[in-house]
């Protein structure tokens, strides 16, 4: 689940403990280190599951605010990129409940300064191909923003990212029964939007 | 000749036919039923395009922030 580090080189396990011990201990040193070695994925993390940069420097900052405090309580049995991950998704969680009771805060359209991974884009694209790419992006978002934010997140986590329904429970705090059954439902709701039939809509 | 399915297919059961989750006997079917369906064609398309747009949005990186 690690995207988007910053130049520096991967912690292992024991690096990471030992970041974790320091970073209990009050070192500010080591706060700094862990925002910057993580801060990248942070962004990258909130800005595809959200689909857009709208207030994304405020939500890395949240999210940085929570680990912090929250560190004691990290238990280490997951990686230490995992548990930011899911700190992510429940931060996202939050911003999609609160564009939903606005809805003149959904925005879709920045999604043009998106940067794809080069492998992916090695042949230098036409105008017409980025800008059908561009479009295609924008009707999944749209398509995401149909959802309740509950579905929505385990359809972004399964379909797109390609996790599966234990990764999927961790990261939103659930048990992967309820995660296949908001699946399920999720699934039918996305697609059926994708082909253009509308959504039965619902909250959660 | 055999003869399209009358049932329409469920759009997401083309993305379950996109991610080689089908049978080749239930995909032949549904492919027979969207020859002879034009909402279903669409809907086949609409599908097989967003699906393949899917690695190129977990590919997206960040955009550069004022770090």
């Amino acid at each position: 689940m690690k995207r988007d580090t910053d130049s520096v080189a991967a912690l292992g396990p024991a690096d990471e403990a030992e970041l974790i011990q320091r970073c209990r201990a009050d070192q500010r040193s080591a706060h700094d280190e862990l925002y910057h070695r993580f801060r990248r994925q942070v962004a990258g993390n909130l800005y595809r599951v959200l689909g857009d940069r709208t207030d994304l420097e405020d939500l890395v900052q949240e999210v940085f605010v929570i680990a912090f405090r929250g560190l004691d309580k990290f238990r280490g049995d997951a990686r230490l990129s995992t548990w930011l991950y899911r700190i992510c998704v429940n931060v996202a969680l939050g911003r999609i409940r609160t564009r939903r009771r606005r809805p003149t805060a959904i925005g879709v359209n920045d999604l043009d300064g998106a940067a794809a991974d080069p492998s992916l884009t090695e042949r230098p694209e036409t105008p017409e191909k980025s800008l059908e790419r561009q479009r295609e992006r924008e009707r999944v978002y749209q398509a995401l923003e149909q959802l309740a934010p509950k579905k929505r997140m385990v359809l972004y986590l399964h379909e797109i990212e390609g996790l599966d329904l234990k990764e999927i429970a961790y990261l939103v705090d659930s048990n992967p029964v309820t995660v296949r059954t908001r699946l399920f439902y999720a699934r039918r709701e996305f697609y059926r939007v994708l082909a253009g039939e509308g959504a039965s809509g619902g909250d959660e | 000749m055999r003869q399209p399915t009358s049932r329409h297919v469920a759009p997401h059961r083309w993305a379950d036919a996109f991610a080689g989750k089908l049978s080749e006997t239930e995909l032949a079917a549904m492919e027979r039923h969207a020859d002879g369906c034009n909402a279903c064609a669409k809907a086949r398309k609409r599908v097989q395009r967003a699906s393949q747009s899917f690695p190129v949005l977990k590919a997206q990186s960040a955009p550069e922030l004022g770090w």
